[in-house]
């Protein structure tokens, strides 16, 4: 029974994104712009996503969250229209439209009712295509960049992940919180922003994913009409430092007023589509992939320490890292760690039996199918595979490589990877 | 925009972002949570009911375009149904029922197929759910039979559950969202209603409940005339039937205990709770008493209210309080439809100065919406945002398992396919006249840091 379900997960994987079409179509649009189309028919709901490969390594020294600011300005207005008449105007068909800032990419994406789609691509072309950049918007804007900025430092998460970062990275970008800090955004002038903007929002930079209930005749030519005419322009050259890894281990402490202690302990681990990548993803569904695995086993089920254990390994364009996280009672914390430490460890010390392995995997590809049902989940896969030069046809070879991975793989992979680690922890303030 | 930035990783984003993003989530998908579907999403063609001879409800939507299948499994008893003495006691048996199942691990089997199981607890419903690929029907619909139905865990498993539950309660005291929202239910409720208890059970009460009364709270409330199986995906009613019948048919009927809860009035207008926290940023809520599920055209001209001031940034909320006057780094409104009155909440994170200015401003935009004629643009826009809402909620079949599970727990299925059609009749004097509700002085839940008040 379950090895005929491996088959049926492989049918699963390729459908899944797919479902009652064909596979995904890419092309390129004359300016370089990459166009990705997925049809659904059973679905009425349209996903637009555009990915643009503006990173944080982008950002000039200073000027971190500029990303961000530029991110909300598009939604603010542009040369033809105010910010109220590109709401009034999605809103009109249903739709909904959203801007945000990863560490390797800038997001805008749009959801929308199938019969309003050619809408939905206008107001999203127009906005990236030209904010205008008021100098009343990029003030207000500022003043709500720099009061969000504030407000998500008091999130303990976000606290430990980003104190986890300035530990691991150190001078590199992925270090900085992509919303920017208070003092950083000040420091950014209108000026800063139009000439990011300029320099950096191009078409050949660029990919566009369309999924659900629209067809590729239709979807090429919303894409052809709207960014046909955007211009493109050789990208800045982009310094590209590797973070440096840590000499020693590293702690960072932070204090907030809550009740719990929030602890990150991880590593720098391999990036998008490297060697090692796929036993990465493995290491990280044996540690936290569902309620039987390493770490909710260990903490919750065995010692009643925590509510969550989890672990996480993101999908970056550079050098990534794998981190274990959990929330407990102050008292708890030496324990807390020392399991982390001890699951960490086990990985390199002994290979994973079989079963485990064979657990670990299947749940990895059961549960990436179950994520990518909606067609925002599918849209934004397609296109940041695309981004990252994996393909967008990624989701199959996907498979492939998490099938391919040994017991000695994830052995490997973590003697590799677990060496000195970072360690951050958010304690309550007393 | 999004307010804080997290890595995007695997599927299992959610799991790994819990912490937070689950709670964020929850709460900006409790608008659309009363509402679901586009026409054909759940179509009423596509879905069959059908009650056993014992009581339990059987509800199924077909699609045969998916490649799973979802299973909800339904108990009409939540923190409501807990004793007002031992708050808590329907949280702490969900989690004891976990350890229920021995080696056969339910969780397990479903995970081994890359499935994914979990359970909740609302005030008015417990809910155990889970998706696995389409060919797994009889497996889905066994793990969640064991799961709910085998009470038989030791000491040791609930010591280490009220552990876990301890954790789960200091994680939510540190979000000021979910305080600002217990508070609201406190205020709004209290003393004698069981809504005003929050979901979790309140601490000193969870380390009181033992074993028997849990077994007595599970033979009292899991019985099968107050069930409901909801499936939904790749499987037809035949199919479904038969199954539960084998798993569930077997089950002997209880009597239910009737519901006595006091009749619910709202409190002094104007009345404010404040409480001191060590954050910089001040917490904002004005609180009013909702409509009741039965109440369906009342709901659903709440939600269109409250897509008209909260929705994304073009909502009227944030347009004036955030984008104009930048008095807010946040709004938005809760609004989540329950089986008694549901809890009306508009919210605003703001700094402790303008705590004021934005009680103010909230106030002056919900009158506005009783007070002022809606252009009919707006009106027609509101109205297409929430449908397409309702679309985009429910694309998955285990969203749409959730959506009509929610609804015949505290209604009847039959609201989730009926919502669309009820959107598309709202008028303007239906919405102004839900808006009178909300337009007298409101419940003031405020926390701020101690500094400002000094």
């Amino acid at each position: 029974m379950k090895r005929l379900w491996l088959a049926a997960a492989a049918l699963l994987l390729l459908s899944a994104p797919h479902a009652a079409a064909g596979a995904a179509k890419r092309l390129t649009l004359p300016n370089g712009m990459r166009v990705i189309v997925s049809p659904t028919w059973s679905t009425e709901v349209v996903a637009i996503e555009l990915l643009l490969d503006v990173s944080a390594l982008d950002e000039p020294s200073g000027k971190t969250g500029i990303r961000s600011l530029v991110q909300r300005l598009l939604l603010r207005g542009t040369k033809r229209q105010s910010g109220d008449s590109m709401a009034r105007q999605l809103a009109a068909v249903g739709g909904v439209m959203d801007a945000t800032v990863g560490l390797d990419y800038v997001e805008l994406y749009a959801l929308v009712p199938a019969d309003g789609f050619e809408t939905a691509m206008a107001v999203l072309g127009d906005a990236v295509r030209n904010p205008s950049f008021l100098p009343q918007e990029t003030q207000s804007q500022t003043a709500v960049a720099r009061q969000a900025a504030r407000a998500a430092r008091e999130d303990p998460f976000q606290e430990t992940y980003l104190a986890f970062r300035a530990a691991l990275y150190g001078d590199h970008p992925y270090a900085a919180p992509t919303f920017g800090t208070p003092r950083s955004l000040a420091s950014i002038s209108r000026q800063d922003i139009t000439t990011f903007h300029a320099r950096h929002y191009l078409p050949n930079s660029a990919v566009l994913a369309v999924c659900g209930g629209v067809g590729e005749v239709r979807a090429t030519r919303a894409a052809r009409k709207v960014f046909g005419g955007w211009i493109p322009q050789p990208p800045p050259s982009r310094p590209e430092p590797e973070p440096l890894p840590l000499a020693a281990s590293v702690v960072a402490a932070r204090e907030l007023p809550v009740k719990q202690t929030h602890l990150i302990l991880g590593f720098l681990a391999p990036a998008a589509g490297q060697q090692d990548y796929y036993a990465m993803q493995v290491i990280d569904s044996l540690l936290s992939g569902g309620a039987s695995s390493r770490l909710p086993q260990r903490l919750r089920e065995e010692l009643g320490l925590v509510y969550h254990a989890s672990s996480f390994y993101p999908t970056l364009y550079g050098r990534s890292h794998l981190v274990t996280y959990a929330a407990t009672s102050p008292g708890n914390l030496s324990m807390v760690k020392a399991a982390a430490v001890r699951a960490l460890a086990r990985l390199t010390e002994q290979p994973v039996p079989a079963d485990e392995l064979g657990h670990a995997k299947r749940y990895l590809l059961g549960t990436y199918a179950l994520s990518h049902q909606r067609m925002k989940d599918q849209a934004y896969a397609l296109a940041w595979y695309e981004l990252l030069g994996l393909g967008c046809d990624f989701a199959a070879h996907y498979e492939a490589g998490i099938e391919a991975v040994t017991a000695s793989d994830v052995q490997r992979a973590a003697q590799a990877a677990f060496t000195r680690f970072a360690l951050a922890v958010t304690v309550p303030r007393t | 925009m999004s307010d804080f930035s997290y890595p995007r990783t695997r599927p299992s984003l959610s799991r790994s972002a819990v912490s937070w993003a689950g709670l964020v989530c929850a709460v900006s998908l409790a608008a659309f949570c009363s509402n679901p579907v586009a026409a054909t999403i759940l179509d009423p063609r596509t879905i069959h009911s059908a009650t056993l001879n014992n009581g339990l409800r059987l509800v199924v939507c077909e699609d045969a375009d998916a490649t799973v299948i979802s299973v909800d499994l339904v108990i009409r008893a939540g923190s409501a149904a807990d004793p007002p003495d031992r708050s808590g006691m329907a949280h702490l048996l969900e989690h004891a029922l976990w350890s229920s199942a021995g080696d056969d691990d339910p969780r397990r089997r479903v995970e081994d197929l890359g499935g994914v199981i979990n359970a909740g607890v609302l005030r008015d419903f417990t809910h155990f759910y889970l998706t696995v690929p389409a060919a797994h029907l009889q497996l889905a619909v066994e793990a969640l039979s064991d799961l709910a139905l085998s009470c038989t865990f030791g000491p040791a498993d609930l010591a280490r559950e009220r552990a876990i539950i301890e954790q789960e309660s200091l994680s939510r005291l540190d979000n000021p969202r979910a305080i600002l929202s217990d508070l609201a239910f406190e205020e709004l409720y209290g003393p004698d209603h069981p809504y005003a208890r929050p979901t979790d059970g309140e601490a000193d009460a969870v380390r009181t409940i033992g074993p028997a009364q849990l077994s007595l709270f599970h033979q009292t409330w899991y019985v099968p005339n107050n069930m409901a199986l909801i499936i939904t995906g790749r499987v037809t009613f035949d199919q479904a039937f038969s199954l539960v019948q084998s798993n569930f048919g077997h089950l002997t009927p209880v009597a239910l205990h009737p519901r006595s809860w006091p009749p619910l009035i709202h409190p002094p207008r104007g009345r404010e709770k404040a409480v001191h926290t060590g954050l910089a940023e001040a917490y904002v809520m004005a609180a009013f008493l909702g409509p009741t599920a039965s109440e369906h055209r009342e709901v659903c001209a709440t939600d269109l209210v409250a897509t008209l001031l909260a929705h994304g940034s073009s909502g009227r909320l944030a347009r004036e309080l955030r984008e104009k006057r930048q008095l807010v780094s946040r709004v938005g409104v809760d609004f989540l439809t329950q089986h008694d009155r549901a809890l009306f909440g508009v919210w605003a994170v703001c700094r402790p100065e303008d705590v004021p200015a934005v009680k103010q401003a909230i106030l002056a935009e919900l009158r506005r919406v009783s007070g002022e004629p809606i252009p009919p643009d707006e009106f027609a826009a509101a109205r297409r945002l929430l449908a397409a809402g309702y679309a985009f909620a429910n694309e998955t079949p285990a969203d749409r398992a959730a959506a009509l599970g929610f609804y015949e727990a505290i209604d009847t299925y039959r609201t989730a396919s009926q919502y669309l059609p009820r959107v598309s009749l709202l008028t303007p004097s239906d919405v102004a006249a839900v808006a009178v509700r909300y337009s007298v002085e409101p419940v003031w839940i405020v926390l701020s840091p101690k500094v400002a008040e000094q």
